[in-house]
This record gives C-alpha cells, structure tokens and sequence, in this order.
C-alpha cells in the first residue's frame, strides 16, 4: 500500500505507524537527516569534489540544424490548397456564367423606377378591361401583370397601367385618360408571338397563354366552321392582328378596328357580319353580352401563344428584363405551391367557359417556360 | 485511497491527474442532467407530471433534439481549445505543462481538428464562418510554429500568408453583408463578419511569455465556466415534444380546441400537456381531429444577408431540404376546424 518512492527514509513520527529503514543504500541526508547523515554526507560530498575536475565552461546551446522535413511542406501545401480552394471556388460562383438576378435588375434599370408603367388593353372584359364608373382594372392579363410586378418588387399601387392601342403594341406607347401619349416598360395585351414580329425586333417573354383563334357573330348567323364559310362576308378584325392574315388568305372582306369594341359595336349595329379574333378575347364579349352573340370554333390547328413585350430591339436592358419577366413566369410555371397564374386563370378564364361552351377560349394550363439562364448561388433558391 | 505525502507543487501531477479522470468521469453526465433538467423544466416543476414525461418522452427523442440543438458546440469547444493551447504551447513551452488546455491542445490528434472544422463548415450560422476561418488558419500557422523550425520562407507564409490570403478572400466575399449590416445598423453582425478576416496574421505565433497564460489558459476557465450555463439555456428552450391541436367534443356536442404537446396515445385516452404545464386526458371517444402544429419561429436576430445567404442560415440549412411553413391551422390558434 505504502509507495515511499525515492525520498528520504521517513523519520519515526507520527505520520507512519512503522517507520522503514532500507538497507545496503548510502545515506542521503535531506531537510529531515540528522545531524549524523548530514555531517557524513558533507564529508563525502567534499572527497567527490577534490577528485573531480572543475566543470567545463558553459557552451551556449546552439539551435538543431534545419534538415529537410516534408512534414512542414504537407502542412504549407495544406495551407495553399486552403486559400486556392476558396479563391477557386469564389471565382466559379461570381465571376463569368449567367447574370445573377440582382445584377439583371441593375442592367434592367428595374431599381431605379418609381412605379411600372404597363400597357394593356382596356376594352376585352375578361383579358383587360378598365371600368370607368369604379376605375378599376381587371382581366387575365392584369392578373399576370401584377404578377410580373410583384417579381420585379413594385407593390400593386405602384403599378400604372395605360391603354395601348394593337398597332402601338410594338412601339409601345400608350395614352393615359387625358390622352397624353406615354411610354411604357413592357406589354401586356394579348399580344401573340409570331416569328413576324419577332423578326421586326420585338423582344417576347415566353408564352403566357395558349389561345387560338375563333368568330363571334350575332346568334342568328348561320355555322361558322371555318374562314371559308365567310368568304365574301364583312368580317371584322382587329388591325395588326394575326387573325387579319388568314382572313384575307380566305377571301373574306376584312374591315380593320383598332379595337375590338369599335368591332363589336358594327357587328351589333349589323354592319358586319363577324368578328374574328382570340378566343379568349371574344370569350368576354359573349360572356357579356349572353344570348345575343354566338362564339363560333374554328377548325384550325395553329395556336395564339400571348407572349409580354418587353421593347424594341438588342438593348442590353431590354434583354435584361426579358430574362427576369421569365423568371417570373418560369417561377409561376415550375413552383407548385405558387398558383398566381391558376388564380388568374380561374378568376378570369374560367369563369367564361360556361357562357361560351363548347367553343374553347385557352388552354388552361401555364404554357411550359424553359429555365431562364440565370446564375443561382448555391444557396439561393429563387429558380425552383 | 492511500495518505500519502509527497513533495511537489500546490498540486502534484500525480494528484492532478486524478482530478482529469475524475471530470472525465463527470463529463457524460453533463448530458444526461440537461435532459432531466428539460424534463423537470417541461412539467413546470410539477413532479408527478414530469416522472409521466419520464414515462412516456422517449430518450432517443430527447437525445435528438439535444443533438440537433447543439451539435455545433462541439466544434466550437474543440477549435478553441486547440487554438488557446496551441498558443500556450508556443508561447511559454516551459509553462505550459501545468495548463490542462495547453495539454489537451497537445494531445489533440489532427483528425480531430480536421473532423471539427468539418462539422462546423455544415452547422455554423453564416456569421460565425468568418470566425471559423480564422481559427482554421490560427491552427494551421501554431501546428507550424508548434512541430516545425523550418527555413524563414516556409514559416512566413504559413505564419503570415496563408492567414493574409485567406483573410482577404473571406472579406471579400463578406463585404456585402458588412455594408448591409452597417447599413441596418447592426454593428454586431458587422463585426462578426468583418473582424476574423483581420485578426488572422495575430493568432498565428506566441504572445510575449509572461502574458501566455493570463491571455489563453483563463479565458478558456471562464468558457469552460460559462459554457454549461449557455448550453443549458439553449437546450431548455429547444422542443422535445411535438407541439399539436386536438379538436374535441362529444358527438352532437359544441367541439373546443385542446393546444399542448401530445405526450401519448393509449387504447383508451390521448394524453395532452397543456401550456400551463397541466396534463389533460382526452377520451379517444372525443377527439373528432388532431394536428401537428409549428414550432413558433423565433424571430431573426439580423435581416442582413450576405450575396443572398442570410447571416443566420447554415450550410446545413440550404443542403437540406425544408418544408415551408403555410397558412396557419385554424385548430393551432384554439379555433374549431369547422366553427358551428
């Protein structure tokens, strides 16, 4: 149990009951020695030191010399590996490759304005239609432009919406109430995508809405299958619109409208016979006017895709903000949980279908967006 | 135990020893109290409810929350302690030896370290990376000065360029966040950010002798003092049960909203600790739904993100999935699902 250890022999005292003397050792006196051991330790402490040499000078310790070592060269190499990756991996995520959102929205200029200026349209009760005893605006088409604003960061009372005219869509140039021409950053009013405009400059969105064309007449008008059943009849359409083109191509006389409600006011004053258009234009109007008018189906297979006009020409700003209206409907088209594209729909779309079975107004789902190219840091998640 | 005296210090090594392997003993239990403590803490000090928790809260469950809430301390107690060491060990290498964490820093295997840079990369909230960074280059230029006399060029640039390098890099791509948490006028999280990449050069080499001890050893006593205080707190905060609603009524009869935490099913009653820490039995008969409720978000501290990050945000939190949290049960607030 007891473990003395090498310290002196312990003294008979009170801290061990049997005190213990080892044998055949020299005698170490310590602080405890008696006088005994300590006088023989002295004498020969002084016998040792009369036969030794005095001890050599003290020689200052020099430091090991350095020798190769490859372990402080893992270490080095580890340190370099460090800083390289972390420089690497920064040069990947922000330098080259796709705009991120952020730095298209300074390219678009988006910050620097105050409100949205939108063009649309304000005569097609269901697409976009401004009220002007309650001045509100509604429609499908406002629906996706308070979408695209809200994406873009303007909230609903900054958003100003301006009537646009067919033929100034392209030009996009509005008139406000007073009539006061204004220009607007992008259009939306059921403006279709054709290579035609696309090759006159004009920068689409991707698709919003697939649509396709049809006729209204009044209801007492005979079937309308096709164009040919009213070849030789007045038929109105909307000038610069995609319907006006495979009218004339069917030898129907075509009467040109800015709008379609100058249409619809000759077809209900019988100065023409129909009105072709957008099914999902006409849609309203039939809604509106119930039993009086009867939408007709046409047996065509081409299909109107509205698209967002965003400017003219190759302006990197322009390119700019196409890329983020994308986003957005790429967002509402990808996200399952972001329905503001079905509400739009149901709000405004659906609530036609029934006045105007069976003629189709639109396909009821969002037409499918390719993922813009955008860059998306890794945490980030504002594509899905 | 042997009365033995010996000769030696205010504590002889033999005798200090024996205090490590008796706060080793201790360590594990550490655990095991806080879980208990959150028990008693969940009953709101009512023992017969908390020796039913006891019952019933399964430990596995327990030992997750404990583990999800702080498993980024680990990391954190382990880096330090090899940083504050390190800097003891080469500072005063004569000294050090009385220093439990200069010892521990020495005995420290490198898989260790590297383990625990590894673990906080993934559980360390955006601001305390910075702070990460400067203890990884702390580590690497000590481990240098600590093991190596290699020629000067070697040492300057582990000592001095890689901490320089890497300082710059990490600022760089923080400095958004600075400027925006300047901006918002929370100079915490600016400084959480901006002053690791700084300091990194000064932790990399000894501090004069005579301070060594007085600038490591006791700042981490007082850690190691403070430490279990801050862990508790937290870990008292975190959920152990989930949170639910529980619509009941007779059939026929008006229907009202149980809110609580849902102890256990049996095949007679759903047992329901209620806020106030009382425990409700519910007839099965009754229970017309039930549903899970969220956890109540605790509000950010900082708004500030860095490129995108939110400073408060984990590598952990982007990698994994997420469920966001919706529209708000009706039977979460105390309503019926279905009033009238």
């Amino acid at each position: 149990m007891a473990d003395l250890g090498s310290g002196p022999v312990a003294p008979a005292s009170g801290r061990l009951k049997w005190p213990l003397r080892r044998r055949g050792e020299p005698v170490v006196a310590g602080p405890e020695g008696t006088a005994e051991d300590i006088a023989v330790q002295d004498i020969a402490e002084l016998e040792a030191a009369d036969r030794q040499l005095p001890p050599p000078p003290p020689v200052p310790m020099a430091d090991p010399p350095q020798r190769f070592n490859l372990a402080i060269f893992r270490l080095v190499g580890l340190g370099l590996a460090l800083v390289l990756t972390l420089a690497l991996a920064m040069v990947k995520l922000f330098v080259g490759g796709p705009p991120s959102i952020a730095q298209l929205r300074v390219e678009a200029g988006v910050d620097g304005w105050s409100e949205l200026a939108i063009g649309v349209k304000d005569d097609q009760p269901g697409v976009a239609y401004y009220d002007k005893q309650s001045r509100i605006w509604s429609g499908f088409d406002i629906d996706i432009a308070y979408m695209v604003a809200e994406d873009l960061g303007f909230r609903r009372q900054e958003v100003k919406f301006y009537a646009i005219e067919s033929e100034d869509r392209a030009r996009m140039q509005a008139t406000d109430t007073s009539g006061n021409r204004v220009p607007v950053k992008m259009v939306i009013a059921s403006y279709s995508i054709t290579a035609d405009r696309k090759d006159k400059g004009v920068n689409f969105s991707d698709p919003y809405l697939y649509t396709e064309q049809s006729v209204l007449t009044l209801k007492d008008h005979p079937a309308v299958a096709t164009f040919r059943d009213l070849s030789g009849k007045k038929v109105c359409s909307l000038s610069t619109s995609t319907s006006a083109d495979a009218l004339s191509q069917a030898k129907v006389d075509v009467i040109s409208k800015n709008r379609v409600s100058d249409c619809l006011g000759l077809l209900r004053g019988h100065e023409v016979d129909a009105i072709s258009t957008d099914a999902a234009i006409l849609a309203g109007y039939k809604k509106m006017y119930g039993d009086e008018l009867r939408h007709w189906d046409l047996g065509l297979d081409s299909t109107e895709k509205w698209g967002i006009n965003v400017g003219l020409g190759d302006a990197p700003a322009t390119k700019a903000l196409q890329t983020l209206v994308d986003v957005t409907l790429y967002r509402s088209w990808k996200d399952p949980r972001d329905n503001r594209w079905e509400l739009a729909y149901q709000n405004n779309l659906q609530t036609e279908i029934a006045a105007n079975i069976p003629t189709p107004i639109a396909v009821a789902e969002q037409p499918p967006v390719s993922r813009p190219d955008v860059r998306q840091l890794p945490w980030e998640s504002d594509l899905p | 135990m042997t009365d033995i005296f010996v000769k030696g210090g205010a504590i002889p090594p033999r005798r200090r020893r024996a205090q490590l392997n008796w706060l080793l003993t201790a360590l594990p239990a550490f655990p095991l109290v806080l879980l208990v403590l959150r028990l008693w803490y969940l009953s709101r000090q009512d023992l017969p409810t908390m020796l039913m928790l006891v019952q019933y809260v399964s430990p596995l469950g327990m030992i997750s929350a404990l583990f999800i809430t702080l498993i980024w301390t680990v990391p954190a107690v382990i880096l330090v302690l090899r940083v504050l060491g390190g800097i003891l060990l080469v500072s005063a290498p004569d000294d050090a030896g009385r220093s439990l964490v200069a010892v521990t820093a020495l005995r420290m295997p490198d898989w260790v370290v590297l383990l625990a840079v590894m673990l906080a990369g993934f559980t360390w909230q955006l601001r305390l990376l910075p702070a990460l960074g400067l203890l990884v280059v702390a580590v690497l230029g000590l481990t240098a000065v600590q093991r190596f006399r290699a020629e000067r060029w070697l040492m300057l640039w582990i000592t001095v360029g890689v901490p320089v390098l890497f300082g710059a890099l990490v600022l760089v791509f923080v400095w958004p966040g600075i400027v925006a948490a300047l901006r918002a006028g929370e100079t915490s999280t600016a400084l959480l950010l901006g002053a690791p990449p700084l300091l990194g050069p000064l932790l990399t080499g000894p501090v004069p002798a005579w301070s060594a001890r007085l600038v490591t050893h006791w700042p981490a006593v007082g850690a190691a003092l403070v430490a279990p205080f801050v862990i508790g707190v937290v870990f008292l905060r975190a959920p152990v049960l989930p949170n639910s609603a529980v619509e009941v009524g007779t059939p026929g009869g008006p229907v009202h909203v149980v809110r609580g935490q849902l102890i256990t099913v049996d095949d007679t009653s759903n047992t329901v600790l209620e806020g106030g820490g009382e425990v409700t039995f519910i007839l099965n008969g009754e229970v017309r739904s039930k549903t899970l409720c969220p956890e109540p978000v605790h509000p950010p501290d900082s708004t500030v993100s860095v490129r995108g990050w939110p400073v408060e945000a984990s590598a952990l939190s982007w990698v994994a999935p997420t469920r966001p949290v919706t529209d708000v049960d009706p039977r979460c607030l105390g309503r019926p699902l279905s009033p009238g």
